[in-house]
């Protein structure tokens, strides 16, 4: 569904060199801290931002060749921008209405009277909560077959974020070959909806993982020095030096619970890992 | 391009207080002392700004990489806002042509022709306007756009200022002067629409390039 082969960006010291495969019917979160390069590698995808080199390809076709069908079959949350603030949601369903020949209004209706979303409210006038469904809506009311979601949930409180996971997981559920590929700081949120993740940092991707391997087979080791000499490190992926000795991510949690029952195993999770992969050292 | 009119027609829809405004400030001349002109002069011109005003409410709330995601291309984009202006401006200034004609049948002493004319010469300057600030504000913004707009205003009174003292000090410019004088009126109509094509044609170009390169 979408692909990217070694996308190139630089911005002054900052350069983004990053390869991606989104397959059709698939969850893909993209995590990273701030200024990793997730905004700029959505950024690049959508054609905002010129790129220095790769290839980025969505639907089998390349992005200097797209037309407006391609587009169509698109939806989009951006983290920093949205629908004119001074208009209301009936604005925006006029709008959208005349831009994608499969925009569902009642879909649409529905949806902003089950949110509590005023048809009449100017935007600027919404909570941050209703101004994040409303773009969840925007994007996903014209059954589009990829979704792109920068950053949706950011600044929503734990109902308004679940709430809004619910409403992907619905627009999933509707047809397998949908896909999303979404972008978060909340690594609660992609490890209940995403099939697999990418890790970015500093402007590379530094894991690729699938959610039920990461969650599954990754784990914490804290070990004294001594336990970290006589251990096997081939499956340690990122160690870091602690007070009490050292912090070690393996992908192969099973091999250390089998053969060093007595070392101290903590079960993965993505924050962690993230930690790991950013702050640690590679053995 | 449907969708970006609609959008900004809602834009202006929630400006109809401002409209009134015009409208209210267009016709008290009319209605104190029968200048229909100056509302020829006063509605196309706001209505204009305003549909170029439309740029300014994209990078509000930075919505313009929001618009640029949905199914329209940068060339549209541009296209739109010319669109937009000479629907609004031009609009306008037939409506009030016919007003003006209207006017005249009730009024004897009202001149039709003239006030045809001034409404062309309008359209023909709000045309020029939006060729010169729509690709300034696609490229400064709002705000550096005004400056512009302001410098343009100066550059413009300057120059008719010097021609004016060109025209008095030389009996050449004075002869040339003549020679616009004899031009027939389908010549300037005729003129004007050529000037006009060629005019907006020049800006769309440059404020597709401005879009074309644009990073959002």
């Amino acid at each position: 569904m979408l692909k990217i082969k070694d996308l190139r960006k630089s911005y002054g010291t900052f350069e983004l060199n990053c390869s991606m495969e989104i397959p059709a019917g698939c969850i893909t979160g993209l995590v990273g801290s701030n200024g990793a390069g997730k905004s700029t590698t959505f950024k690049s995808v959508l054609g905002l931002i010129s790129t220095d080199g790769g290839s980025i390809e969505v639907f089998g076709k390349e992005i200097h060749a797209w037309t407006k069908a391609e587009k169509q079959r698109m939806g989009v949350v951006l983290a920093n921008a949205g629908f004119n603030t001074y208009l209301t949601m009936k604005d925006m369903e006029t709008v959208l209405s005349r831009m994608y020949p499969r925009f569902d209004r009642a879909m649409f209706r529905e949806y902003c009277s089950r949110y509590q979303l005023p048809a009449d409210k100017r935007i600027k006038e919404f909570s941050t909560g209703m101004l994040a469904k409303a773009k969840i809506l925007a994007a996903i009311t014209h059954k589009a077959d990829l979704l792109l979601l920068d950053e949706p949930t950011t600044g929503l409180d734990v109902l308004a974020r679940e709430e809004l996971l619910d409403m992907l997981r619905a627009y999933m559920e509707e047809d397998e070959e949908r896909t999303i590929l979404i972008s978060s700081h909340i690594s609660t949120d992609l490890e209940g909806l995403c099939d697999d993740l990418y890790m970015i940092d500093n402007g590379e991707i530094v894991l690729h993982e699938e959610m039920d391997v990461l969650l599954g087979q990754y784990g914490i080791l804290k070990v004294t020095q001594s336990q970290f000499d006589a251990m096997e490190k081939q499956y340690l992926l990122r160690v870091m030096k602690e007070s009490y000795g050292y912090r070690c991510l393996t992908g192969e949690k099973q091999f250390y619970l089998e053969n060093y029952p007595n070392l101290t195993l903590e079960k993965g999770n993505v924050d962690e890992v993230i930690a790991m992969m950013v702050k640690g050292e590679a053995i | 391009m449907k969708g970006l009119l609609m959008k900004d027609f809602a834009l202006m829809k929630g400006q109809r207080r401002f409209f009134l405004m015009l409208l209210l400030i267009g016709m008290i001349p009319v209605l104190a002392g029968g200048n229909v002109g100056f509302l020829t002069g006063c509605l196309p011109f706001g209505l204009c700004f305003f549909s170029i005003s439309t740029i300014s409410y994209d990078e509000i709330d930075n919505s313009l990489p929001f618009l640029l995601i949905l199914p329209v291309s940068r060339r549209e984009y541009a296209g739109e806002k010319y669109v937009c202006g000479i629907i609004w401006g031009v609009g306008a200034s037939l409506l009030c042509q016919l007003f003006g004609m209207g006017y005249g049948i009730f009024h004897d002493d009202f001149l039709v022709v003239p006030y045809l004319v001034q409404g062309g010469v309008t359209s023909v300057i709000m045309i020029g306007f939006l060729a010169v600030m729509i690709p300034i504000q696609l490229k400064f913004g709002s705000e550096k756009g005004r400056i512009f707009l302001f410098g343009i205003v100066l550059a413009v009174m300057g120059s008719i200022a010097a021609l004016n003292r060109l025209i008095n000090l030389s009996i050449e410019a004075e002869k040339a002067v003549g020679f616009f004088t004899d031009i027939p009126v389908w010549g300037y109509v005729l003129g004007s629409i050529v000037l006009c094509v060629l005019v907006l044609g020049i800006s769309y170009g440059i404020s597709v390039r401005i879009m074309e390169k644009k990073e959002l």
